[in-house]
């Protein structure tokens, strides 16, 4: 490996380090494309897929869990008896709060601001710490109101999919104070932009799967969904297959 | 393919200069509070519970609110069509999965309310 590394020195010789490294941050492929870029695309695409999964699952549990309690069967609590969208609508303003200081950090670098880099992203990582802080709170909440993971399958799909949301906030964080702490030592340059876009599109992407969740979990009835499926039924009944 | 197939081998697109400025940036998160805001209001208002009016303007502001994001800040508006391609391909595949899901156990429940009904 030293030996790969010391021929690679001689040849290109020790003033195109820069050049090099330059190079190195956007590899040459075949599509024109930065496969990074590229790569991460893929990854938040399957993403997608990950949580419209959970996402499904949630719509048809929760429904179950209203149906039951509804008909004096399982235990609560239900949705409408413990979500709380006033405080859940700050935790959606401080995460799209936090995709607007992450462009604004992407500019910033862009631009060769290394201090503005450090500052938008220090933000960024702070708004995504209250959002989690936020989130625990939630959680504990609703966990002293008799909600756990195990109590009905509301909690369940409920737990499951804010908390894999959380997780990927977390990691989102993590990589953002990484960032700072290369920037410290000097290690994010003007033309390496390209990393903090790449943590870019992955901070945005929590902040839209938190749209999706905010508007599907949060503030759309399930009652008023549950008429669609009753309403299907009374036609059933009306063509006679009732 | 447009003129991407003929970028040679090697040559690497500038992406920096097709990115909106901060004035825009700012602009695009004064929407989106906006949007959240209107969300949150109309959930408030008795109006759109009772009318059946709640679910379809949430789901269209929740929609604008994606878009908006995924183009702006993720920049997909400006970058090259294929990234866009990518990730329209993972949540049409997304939203397919939930509409199958969501439709196959409706279907069940369906049926069993139907046999339930006729006491088979």
């Amino acid at each position: 490996m030293a030996q790969a590394v010391a021929t690679l020195e001689q040849a290109h010789g020790a003033g195109e380090v820069g050049h090099e490294a330059e190079h190195a941050d956007h590899p040459h492929s075949s599509t024109g494309l930065d496969s990074r870029k590229l790569l991460m695309w893929l990854f938040l695409a399957s993403d997608c897929m990950f949580f419209g999964s959970l996402i499904a699952m949630y719509m048809i549990y929760r429904g179950d869990a209203e149906r039951m309690y509804l008909a004096g069967q399982g235990s609560g609590p239900v949705p409408h008896e413990i979500l709380d969208i006033p405080y859940t609508s700050i935790s959606a303003f401080v995460l799209l709060m936090s995709s607007l200081t992450m462009v604004l950090a992407l500019a910033s670098i862009q631009r060769g601001n290394q201090r503005g880099l450090r500052v938008w992203l220090g933000a960024t990582a702070a708004l995504g710490l209250v959002f989690l802080g936020g989130q625990f709170y939630e959680f504990t909440s609703f966990y002293h109101e008799g909600l756990g993971l195990t109590t009905n399958i509301f909690g369940n799909a409920f737990f499951t999919l804010t908390g894999f949301h959380g997780a990927h906030v977390t990691i989102g964080v993590v990589w953002l104070i990484s960032l700072i702490v290369v920037s410290l030592r000097g290690g994010v340059r003007q033309d390496q932009s390209l990393n903090v876009e790449i943590a870019g599109l992955y901070w945005h992407f929590v902040d839209i799967v938190w749209i999706v969740i905010f508007t599907l979990v949060y503030l759309i009835p399930y009652d008023k969904v549950e008429t669609v499926g009753q309403q299907a039924e009374q036609g059933f009944r009306l063509i006679g297959l009732g | 393919m447009t003129d991407h197939a003929m970028q040679l081998p090697g040559e690497q697109e500038d992406h920096s200069h097709a990115h909106p400025s901060e004035i825009v940036y700012i602009k695009v998160a004064l929407v989106l509070v906006a949007i959240t805001a209107v969300e949150v209001a109309i959930w408030y208002i008795q109006w759109f519970h009772d009318s059946g009016a709640l679910i379809p303007t949430l789901a269209v502001l929740s929609i604008v609110k994606f878009v908006t994001v995924v183009g702006y800040y993720m920049h997909l508006k400006f970058d090259d069509a294929r990234y866009r391609y990518t990730f329209v391909c993972g949540v049409v595949l997304a939203a397919s999965i939930i509409t199958a899901l969501t439709v196959l156990m409706r279907t069940h429940k369906i049926e069993y309310g139907l046999r339930l009904i006729s006491g088979a």
